[in-house]
């Protein structure tokens, strides 16, 4: 985005009530304005995430995630809908966000960030959101999110339970310092329920707002567990690796 | 003296309970105390704990009372504390 946009009486009337958040107010709301995400994927965690920010008045997302709706998305992936079954599932988030916030800038992308259009995806934005659900995908973003020194907000689920984090290059460490292996046993289908997915979901949405806006304290070298199935939080400190293959001196 | 282990994700379904008791000798290690959880699971958990050598893979994180610990600094376990075993888990 070039140049600083004041919000106009439309969006001061839209945000009216988040403008209220003290330490926010429409100092706060002309951050998001101008402010641009990545979202990796829209899936569970993804269509949450891009739902919230879209909510909030972010000025631009830019959403990735290949193929086509299944039965199988629409227990958790808010933006796809019954009768987009079959068609891009990118189509489907775009139209929805376009719904809800028609102000919003959107660059609907076919295909799955991989290290071949890592660069290129984060470069555009000012913050990336992982909701992706392989390492490999995870590692290309972490990889560009320190070269490119861009926040990249974590976030995953499984069973009931989940897990955040926020890493932000030259205060925390990376993905690559919490696990810097590819971890064997992980599969790409788990269980999962939506009501989890679009918790942690609106909890990273929430992270991304406050690194943006500079509100309130993120869970920068502090990582959330939380398990739903007994209602448990935990807030653990993480640790940089000064050996790390991606982030080290 | 007795620890509290807690597990996460799929360290949890490995060992069937979301935490349990240890009993260990005063002296003992995060990395003694690591071995023992994975010698008392040894048929579901050990693998995912210790799947080729005698180091705990790279992908399992440990917490002492909510500070992470890494495995290849020893560490001697204190009475109350608390250890979080969690595997990584993603988005989708």
């Amino acid at each position: 985005m070039s140049g600083f946009a004041p919000l106009t009486d439309e969006e001061r009337a839209v945000y009216e009530w988040q403008i209220w958040v003290p330490e926010f107010g429409e100092a706060g709301q002309e951050k998001l304005k101008n402010a641009s995400v990545l979202i990796s994927r829209c899936g569970g965690l993804g269509s949450v995430v891009a739902y919230e920010l879209a909510a909030a008045g972010i000025g631009k997302l830019v959403i990735a995630h290949a193929g086509n709706v299944k039965p199988s998305d629409l227990n958790r992936q808010l933006l796809m809908t019954h009768d987009w079954l079959g068609k891009p599932r990118v189509e489907s988030a775009e139209r929805r966000l376009k719904e809800l916030n028609p102000r919003l800038e959107i660059v609907a992308v076919p295909e799955n960030l991989s290290e071949v259009n890592a660069e290129q995806l984060v470069k555009q934005v000012d913050l990336i959101v992982d909701c992706a659900p392989l390492f490999p995908e995870r590692y290309a973003m972490n990889r560009q999110s320190v070269l490119q020194k861009k926040p990249l907000v974590e976030c995953a689920m499984y069973d009931l339970e989940a897990q955040l984090t926020t890493f932000i290059p030259g205060q925390t460490g990376c993905l690559a310092c919490l696990y810097p292996h590819d971890p064997p046993a992980w599969k790409r289908e788990f269980p999962v329920f939506g009501a989890v997915s679009g918790t942690v979901g609106c909890m990273a949405a929430m992270e991304a707002i406050k690194v943006l806006s500079g509100l309130g304290e993120t869970l920068a070298n502090q990582l959330l567990m939380f398990d739903l199935r007994d209602m448990t939080f935990q807030r653990n400190r993480i640790l940089r690796r000064k050996d790390c293959a991606v982030c080290g001196a | 003296m007795k620890i509290k282990v807690e597990y996460t994700a799929q360290v949890k379904k490995a060992a069937g309970t979301g935490a349990e008791e240890y009993e260990i000798s005063p002296g003992s290690t995060l990395q003694d105390l690591v071995r023992q959880v994975a010698e008392t699971h040894s048929t579901a958990l050990k693998p995912l704990l210790f799947p080729d050598t005698e180091a705990l893979h790279p992908s399992i994180l440990l917490f002492v009372s909510n500070e992470q610990v890494l495995w290849e600094e020893p560490l001697t376990l204190e009475p109350h504390q608390v250890v979080t075993i969690l595997s990584p888990i993603s988005g989708g």
